[in-house]
């Protein structure tokens, strides 16, 4: 079966599914584009170089992927259900990774155009950030405090109407 | 010509105007001033829309219209430029009245059918109490024409104090005259907009006044604060800035007794009058004029408050309408005033200018504190940065008076002071070399710092006054202020002429320099100040933190009356991004490690508290929150609607900026008029606001949510929900959906394609409307829908408008609602059969239709509804018990075709025949609902019915019937 060969930016080559290569939306319009006969029959494989994403990023992104090639996921137009929807628990597991890798993925999925696992992705980083303060925060992300005192109460002070009530 | 013919046959037109009343009495024509006037233009009138303007003389010959009458029609402000035929075509048209003393003229809430001019004595415009007197008008003075141009009932009451002669043109004839003129038209549309645009905005900042006075009922409130008549020029307007000047003054004096209402006789001077009467606008065509005139904000100041604080940014100009201001320097703890500017004079541009150059956030040079009160118009940046981007002279005008007034000041500032408008805010990192060496190493900054405190006492009563030596500072403006007091006596100090001395050296070692390189880096410096959007914030970035003396952080917070962030609109947050994007791409590597574009896709699931704290994080997260175009496109704050108050939404609105598209604030009923019209303001001015749903904001009033309808923000939106917002009204309604002027726009009108065309008023593109619960809509209401929203309308909800009527309706059925698809009236409780024929005849196509609780209806509406709206697809007849019954039912099975939803709750005639002939009808049914009916059980004649099969949970029971064998869900 003729397979679509992804190529990370350290040269390293993945064969894949036409089915599996195709959760990329970028991928699917690469070959729809350029090999619309892919399949047919043709055995050339089709490589595809993704000069952003590295070797060991890449093979997780394809194990995703290969994992979702047969779930059809619905067109939701609807952001709202986008954003509100939980994160499976396949999805929590497959991202337990540490964080820079996280963001590689995330990175990755939005480079490939995958929604599905960028909005995982997204998630995910957005439920680790969620409850925390400013301060955990800026540890969590290495980020250095660069406001005075008092712009920090003044931004404070802005958000009085959401705290406590 | 008989007196009790005549009135009849001139007022036929206006037979349901606010003249019926007075129509009785018998009206004497004024024919001595007039011998036959009437005959003659009722003749010649139907000829006359064809002559050319070209034959004046002779159009004035034939109509034969009294010369003392066409030189009054030429001092009529609007009508000064006019060309004499339309003088004569006005006077032809006009019909002259006379009323006796104490006689209504128009009274308030009556449909508007003519304006008046008055020739002979005068008038009051009072409330319809009588009790308050918001205006005297005398001869030539005009009132009503709002009311006519833009289609609006009469908004106060206009009585005769004395024998009043009035002239009375028709909306009818108007139109008529003003189809041949559409220079005309225009004028005179655009000189209402303003007013009324104006009236808005000077309504909205008197808001906190009128909350006061708990006298006012709501609905009073609405009326007064409405333009009583607001196009009342209280006298003849003269070209010139003096006289213009001085006719503000007079009326403003007159009307401070009245209060607020007062304000609305501020309104004599026309804002577009005034601009054109500005030199460096005087050469725009009138329809930039215009768009500015639109955009200008009045704005008024009691004697010796400060205006602009030097040091501090904006870029606004502004123009002096009344009053004086003085402009301050501010000179090591003592205070200089520089020069004094009269009306007509402007300030501010010097900043402005800077801003069109490409400083980010310019810095004001100089304070401006005003002397007596003072009423300004304040043109803000953007709009008049897109007309000098159109028309760059205006900016080349500018520099000149700018430089004039720099060379003039220098000229007399050498042996004094410094140049009051050259830019003296210097940082201390490149001021310092240009200091002379003999200066003391004192920072100017410190010196600044010192009496950062404008308003203390050490600064207002400082000994260093120097009146005396000020009268040459004059900039040079065109506003001849040489009227500076000298009597004020200059202490002589001699410490004062000391620190001036060193100021004047450092001026002039610092005017050594290139004064474009020195521009150029202030303007760097500035940048990087302004990019965080935090105009009073230390965010220099291009000095080190350690550099900046503290003494700069505290100069510069300055406090303001909300502290911390200024409103700064998208597009402009935007620009500022994309400039510190060239600039700093240090910062970005301090950030730590997430990387932005992943950072803004996570910014979208996280909620608005949220991310209104993390803008607390590090600068570059605030940037990025500020800026992101992804975020915020829907601000929905219902899950918040117990904590948002006026301040949580102000401080959202600033945060948000004008990127929402999509608002729902729905039950956020802390909610009053001030955060309202600063949300709507400020995101709809600049953004785009498409959908709004207010719910339950019952405290808002209507006048606020006519800000809505103001041309730049209402016409995007297309969905609106004003539910239970209880002081909604008719006009309200009105302005919003707005009206086209049918007929004389189309018509030969050459110019109806340029510019704004009166068909731009309202929200042309409104689809959805809720009106639920808005009991105060009458059937006015429905009137404007029928006339104006009929084509465009998509969902109406009229859910307890119990103050509309069959009446109502009885408009729908002149005018077709062809895309009418859903259309709730729940609770509409006194709505009879003769409203459902109506509206079978309006809205063939209606798909959803909820008449829940319409108790009145007859099985009649039912059949009307089976033969008129074949599309229905869901139909809420519940509690209707006296329309629905088994026959109904039948006529329903066999004759809607696509009704897939159906309840008949509570419908007490509905028996198990009337339930079978629905499941074996032709409607594709999935849905009934047959609850509480106590007799949907058997069949009639007490014969028990086979019990269907009920899920205990639900309360309904899953019947496969019909000729398609389809699932039905019985609700039991």
């Amino acid at each position: 079966m003729t397979k679509v060969i992804i190529i990370s930016s350290d040269d390293e080559r993945f064969p894949v599914d036409i089915e599996t290569a195709s959760k990329s939306l970028l991928i699917k319009n690469m070959i729809a584009d350029l090999k619309p006969d892919l399949g047919d029959g043709d055995d050339e494989d089709f490589e595809i170089p993704t000069p952003n994403v590295r070797a060991n990023v890449l093979s997780k992104v394809l194990e995703w992927c290969e994992h979702y090639k047969n779930t059809v996921f619905s067109d939701e137009d609807d952001e709202d259900a986008r954003k509100s929807g939980g994160i499976d628990s396949w999805d929590r597991n497959f991202l337990k990774v540490d964080q820079e890798m996280l963001y590689e993925i995330t990175l990755a999925a939005n480079y490939l155009n995958i929604r599905q696992l960028l909005d995982t992705g997204c998630k995910i980083i957005a439920e680790m950030i969620k409850h925390k303060s400013p301060e955990e925060l800026r540890k969590t992300f290495n980020i250095v405090n660069d406001f005075s005192p008092e712009e920090e109460a003044a931004i404070r002070k802005e958000n009085e109407w959401a705290e406590d009530r | 010509m008989s007196s009790a013919k005549l009135p009849s046959r001139n007022f036929q037109p206006l037979s349901s105007s606010p003249l019926a009343d007075s129509r009785e009495t018998p009206k004497q024509l004024q024919s001595t001033l007039h011998p036959s006037k009437t005959d003659v233009s009722n003749e010649t009138g139907g000829a006359e829309d064809e002559i050319r303007s070209d034959s004046d003389d002779e159009l004035l010959r034939d109509l034969n219209i009294p010369a003392t009458l066409l030189d009054k029609l030429k001092t009529f402000p609007l009508f000064r430029d006019a060309p004499k035929s339309f003088h004569a075509k006005v006077g032809s048209k006009l019909k002259l009245v006379q009323y006796h003393a104490q006689e209504y003229i128009i009274k308030e809430g009556d449909p508007a059918l003519s304006m008046f001019w008055i020739l002979k004595g005068t008038v009051g415009v009072t409330s319809t109490d009588g009790e308050s007197v918001y205006a005297e008008l005398k001869p030539g003075s005009f009132f009503g024409e709002i009311g006519i141009l833009f289609k609006r009932p009469r908004t106060a009451t206009v009585v005769a104090r004395g024998r009043v002669l009035v002239g009375v043109l028709t909306a009818d004839s108007l139109n008529d005259v003003l189809r041949s003129y559409p220079v005309m038209e225009r004028r005179i549309r655009d000189e209402a907009q303003e007013r009324l645009a104006m009236q808005e905005k000077k309504n909205r900042a008197d808001i906190p006044i009128i909350k006061v006075s708990k006298k006012l009922s709501p609905a009073n409130w609405v009326e007064n604060r409405l333009p009583p008549l607001p196009a009342v020029p209280r006298m003849i307007l003269p070209s010139g800035l003096l006289p213009l000047s001085q006719l503000v003054h007079n009326s403003s004096s007159n009307s401070k007794v009245h209060l607020a209402q007062a304000d609305n006789v501020d309104q004599t001077v026309s804002i577009q009058d005034f601009i054109t009467s500005v030199p460096i606008f005087s050469k725009l065509p009138s329809r930039i004029i215009h768009r500015l005139a639109l955009g200008v904000e009045p704005l008024t100041f009691n004697a010796y408050e400060m205006i602009v604080r030097k040091d501090t940014k904006g870029s606004d100009i502004y123009f002096i309408t009344w009053g004086t201001v003085e402009v301050i320097d501010y000179q090591d703890k003592s205070e200089v005033i520089l020069a004094h500017l009269k009306p007509g004079s402007f300030f501010g541009e010097m900043s402005f200018l800077e801003f069109i150059q490409g400083t980010a956030d310019p810095i004001r040079s100089a304070s401006i504190r005003s002397v007596t009160s003072v009423e300004l118009l304040v043109i803000r940046t953007d709009s008049l940065q897109a007309v000098c981007q159109q028309y760059p002279n205006i900016v080349a005008e500018m520099r000149k008076t700018a430089n004039e007034r720099k060379t003039s000041n220098q000229n007399a500032l050498t042996a004094q002071s410094e140049p009051p408008y050259l830019i003296q805010f210097q940082k201390p990192d490149f001021s310092k070399p240009s200091e002379p060496l003999s200066r003391p190493v004192l920072p100017s900054f410190n010196s600044n710092n010192q009496h950062g405190d404008l308003t203390g006492p050490n600064s207002i009563f400082n000994p260093n006054w120097n009146f005396g030596s000020n009268d040459l500072n004059l900039p040079g403006s065109r506003a001849s202020s040489h009227t500076i007091s000298r009597s004020v006596s200059p202490v002589s100090n001699t410490e004062s002429e000391i620190l001036w001395a060193t100021k004047t050296a450092r001026t002039l070692a610092f005017s050594t320099e290139d004064p474009m390189k020195s521009r150029k880096r202030k303007s760097i410096s500035d940048f990087s100040l302004s990019q965080m959007h935090l105009p009073q914030g230390p965010i220099d970035f291009t000095v080190p933190p350690e550099h900046q003396p503290n003494s700069l952080r505290r100069f510069l917070a300055i406090p303001s009356r909300r502290q911390s962030f200024q409103y700064i609109p998208h597009n402009k947050r935007i620009r500022l991004m994309e400039m510190a994007g060239r600039r700093r791409s240090s910062i970005l590597s301090s950030t730590g490690s997430i990387p932005d574009s992943i950072l803004l896709k996570v910014f979208e699931f996280l909620t608005l508290p949220e991310l209104m704290k993390f803008r607390g994080i590090c600068r570059r997260w605030r940037q990025l929150l500020y800026v992101a175009p992804n975020l915020f496109k829907t601000l929905d704050l219902t899950p918040w609607n117990t904590s948002v108050d006026d301040q949580a939404l102000i401080r959202i609105t600033d945060f948000v900026g004008s990127r929402p598209k999509y608002i729902d604030i729905s039950n956020c009923f802390h909610v009053t008029n001030e955060g309202f019209s600063y949300m709507v303001n400020e995101i709809g001015m600049s953004g785009r606001i498409k959908m709004l749903k207010m719910r339950c904001l019952w405290e808002v009033s209507a006048m606020a949510i006519m800000d809505l309808t103001s041309p730049s923000v209402g016409r995007y939106l297309e969905e609106v929900d004003l539910s239970n917002c209880r002081k909604v009204e008719d006009v309200v309604i009105e302005r919003l959906i707005g009206w086209s002027n049918e007929g004389s726009t189309h018509l030969d009108h050459p110019h109806g394609s340029e510019g704004i065309s009166s068909n731009e008023t309202g929200s042309r593109n409104l689809r959805v409307l809720n009106l639920g619960y808005c009991k105060h809509l009458t059937d006015h209401t429905m009137y404007h829908l029928s006339k104006h929203a009929n084509e465009s309308l998509e969902s109406l909800d009229l859910t307890r408008c119990t103050t509309i009527s069959d009446a109502g309706f009885q408009y729908w059925s002149q005018h077709s609602f062809p895309n009418l698809k859903k259309l709730s009236l729940k609770d509409c409780t006194f709505l009879t059969d003769q409203a459902i024929i109506s509206l079978a005849n309006a809205a063939p196509n209606l798909e959803i239709l909820d008449l829940n609780f319409c108790c009145a209806l007859l099985d009649v509406a039912i059949e009307v509804l089976c033969l008129g709206c074949p599309k229905l697809r869901e139909l809420d007849l519940s509690f209707c018990g006296s329309a629905v019954s088994d026959s109904s039912l039948v006529a329903i099975s066999i004759h809607l075709f696509n009704l897939e939803r159906l309840y008949v709750k509570g419908c007490i005639r509905v028996t198990r025949a009337g339930v079978d002939a629905l499941l074996s009808g032709y409607c594709p049914l999935t849905y009934i609902n047959i609850s509480q009916c106590r007799n949907a059980h058997m069949y009639p004649g007490r014969i028990p019915a086979q019990k269907l099969e009920v899920n205990p949970s639900t309360k309904s029971a899953y019947i496969t019937a019909g000729p398609a064998q389809k699932i039905i869900e019985l609700v039991i």
